[in-house]
């Protein structure tokens, strides 16, 4: 089982890169164009992990320590992270607190190494990043809740594999407005329309990208590697509430999940290729509607 | 600014640990918290599904508003550029000062990472404390410990995982050039410290948000005519709390006892006659 976990993990490691990938491919498709290659971000990694580092003259430690520490939450939570029914590396009641506020965590550097700049396009970018993040955490906190109270497990693993048939017959809706709950999260906490738009080099309208833009070289590399290791922890969370799979060979549970989570790599792609990002006045209206669809998930649960 | 490196690592370190953040003592005493609220015997009456919602939304969201808060008052004080000519001459603090804050800082960490052990030796506490069944209480207890120190163990695997890259980084960059230059400013030529975000401009997204609750007052007088001389903005937001609660019960008190001062002259022999008085009442109140 533990060889399983470890598997699941190196092939997060490995392969979150790749969601990103589909994702613009997907993009290119519908706009009819032939787009980057799917590797792209892998080419992108390898150049910025051969390249010098840039600093402002303005940073302190807080802006050199910044990236290595978001990286370091993300690797922490893809330990705490499960694909399908197979456990994760580390799993223990609680473990999706430990897991968002590793997370919470990543914000908080990230933040303070924008701030860091002096830079007022990045503490623009940062101060959208807290409010947003303040309002999408109870959403996360109330589904996983709901459904951690209603099956009565409380690590992520146990969760997972509890979600067998028998209980989308008794929780089905609860479940499925969780997993829309959760989508909405997914695409604000990945920085993909209709929250931010990834691909706009504007300054003013940017979140994420605008805070990273004064690193460079290995730092950059990491923080891209980060995003996409996130990424793929969402889609992991999403598909370990949504797909069934019970007691199937680990193997296949991989290749099943693996695919669950290239669908909703495409998924993303058809929604960034349909509509527009939000003006940021609305993005908070979205994200308590994300918390209104998980207290309805609430009251769904009970019995 | 530079300089102060002490003070910038300390109130890092705080900033961690105030908006609870692992792997310090904060997010144990909070985890400790959360799985106190899911760990309910029976969650299905709609009373403890409020209750349960209420507290982890409520926890959720105080987490998510902390770190706002927090960056917010790091970023504006300790990072970017300084703003006003006090913070240029900033100094570090002399080594007595440091100390006493590294000690907490040190107890922080710690109290993070032996948590566990933490929560054992208040045990008899807790014992005295729950009011109920006592062997119930250390069962309890020893579940707690479990989860803790499974976080520890995380912990760990964090601390591990952020030397391992910081030696993978410096191998990265060891054979590349690292240079510094000005803040990426658009192409603009003549930044300046007072074009930075202020502390008022990063609360503002959250500030709108709670308009109103938070009820701010701003003023604004714009460029005016074709060569505008004038023009300033600014907004100031009260703190509730002082305002409506503290600053009500103390006047309270104030109005209050002010009508009482009549009783303080400022003359001894009254004084002595107040006590002489007090002295006969009680004389008095015994014989009754």
């Amino acid at each position: 089982m533990i060889i399983a976990s470890l598997f699941n993990l190196i092939l997060a490691l490995v392969a979150a890169p790749l969601l990103a990938g589909i994702i613009n491919k997907t993009k290119a498709c519908f706009a009819g164009r032939s787009g980057p290659s799917v590797w792209q971000n892998y080419y992108d990694l390898f150049k910025l992990f051969r390249k010098g580092l840039l600093y402002s003259q303005t940073t302190t430690l807080v802006f050199r320590i910044a990236p290595l520490i978001s990286l370091a939450c993300v690797l922490v939570a893809a330990a705490l992270m499960p694909l399908g029914h197979a456990n994760s590396l580390i799993h223990f009641p609680g473990d999706f607190i430990v897991f968002a506020y590793f997370l919470g965590l990543m914000r908080f550097f990230t933040v303070s190494g924008a701030l860091d700049t002096g830079s007022s396009f990045e503490g623009m970018g940062a101060s959208r990043e807290v409010t947003f993040s303040a309002l999408a955490e109870p959403a996360f906190f109330i589904c996983l809740g709901v459904l951690a109270v209603q099956t009565g497990h409380y690590s992520l693993s146990g969760l997972f594999q509890e979600m067998s048939t028998e209980l989308w017959s008794q929780l089905g809706p609860a479940i499925v407005i969780s997993g829309v709950a959760i989508f909405i999260i997914l695409l604000a906490e990945n920085c993909r329309i209709p929250v931010d738009d990834p691909n706009t080099h504007l300054e003013l309208t940017m979140i994420h990208e605008v805070m990273v833009l004064d690193n460079s070289g290995p730092d950059l590399g990491f923080i891209l590697y980060a995003s996409a290791l996130k990424m793929w922890l969402y889609g992991s969370l999403l598909i370990g509430i949504l797909i069934p799979v019970s007691d199937v060979h680990p193997l296949l549970n991989t290749l099943i999940s693996t695919a669950a989570l290239l669908v909703i790599a495409i998924l993303v792609g058809l929604v960034e290729s349909c509509m527009a990002r939000l003006k940021l006045l609305h993005v908070p209206q979205l994200l308590l509607g994300a918390t209104a669809l998980a207290i309805l998930a609430l009251v769904f649960a009970l019995r | 600014m530079a300089l102060m490196i002490y003070s910038l690592a300390l109130i890092l370190l705080s900033g961690c640990f105030a908006p609870l953040l692992p792997p310090l003592n904060g997010f144990a005493s909070e985890f400790m918290i959360y799985m106190s609220v899911f760990s309910d015997k029976n969650p299905d009456t709609i009373g403890t599904a409020i209750l349960i919602l209420a507290v982890v939304a409520g926890l959720a969201m105080i987490g998510g508003l902390a770190i706002a808060c927090f960056t917010k008052a790091f970023g504006a004080c300790f990072l970017g550029e300084p703003r006003t000519k006090c913070s240029q001459q900033s100094h570090e603090v002399p080594l007595g000062m440091r100390l006493s804050m590294v000690t907490l800082a040190i107890s922080c960490v710690l109290l993070g990472l032996l948590a566990p052990y933490v929560l054992r030796l208040e045990s008899s506490a807790i014992r005295n404390l729950a009011g109920c069944d006592p062997l119930e209480v250390g069962s309890a207890i020893t579940l707690g410990c479990g989860l803790l120190s499974k976080f520890v163990m995380v912990s760990v695997l964090f601390l591990v995982i952020v030397i391992g890259l910081a030696v993978l980084r410096k191998k990265l960059i060891s054979q590349r050039s690292v240079t510094t230059t000005v803040t990426w400013g658009c192409g603009y030529a003549k930044p300046d410290p007072r074009m930075q975000y202020t502390a008022s401009s990063f609360a503002q997204p959250l500030v709108y948000l709670f308009k109103l609750l938070l009820r701010t007052h701003s003023r604004f007088h714009p460029p005016q005519g074709i060569f505008p001389e004038h023009a300033d903005f600014n907004s100031h937001t009260e703190d509730l709390c002082q305002k409506n609660i503290y600053h009500t019960i103390f006047q309270g008190i104030v109005r209050t006892t002010s009508k009482l001062q009549w009783f303080q002259s400022g003359l001894l022999q009254l004084y002595v006659l107040y006590i002489a008085l007090i002295l006969l009442i009680l004389l008095i109140w015994n014989n009754l």
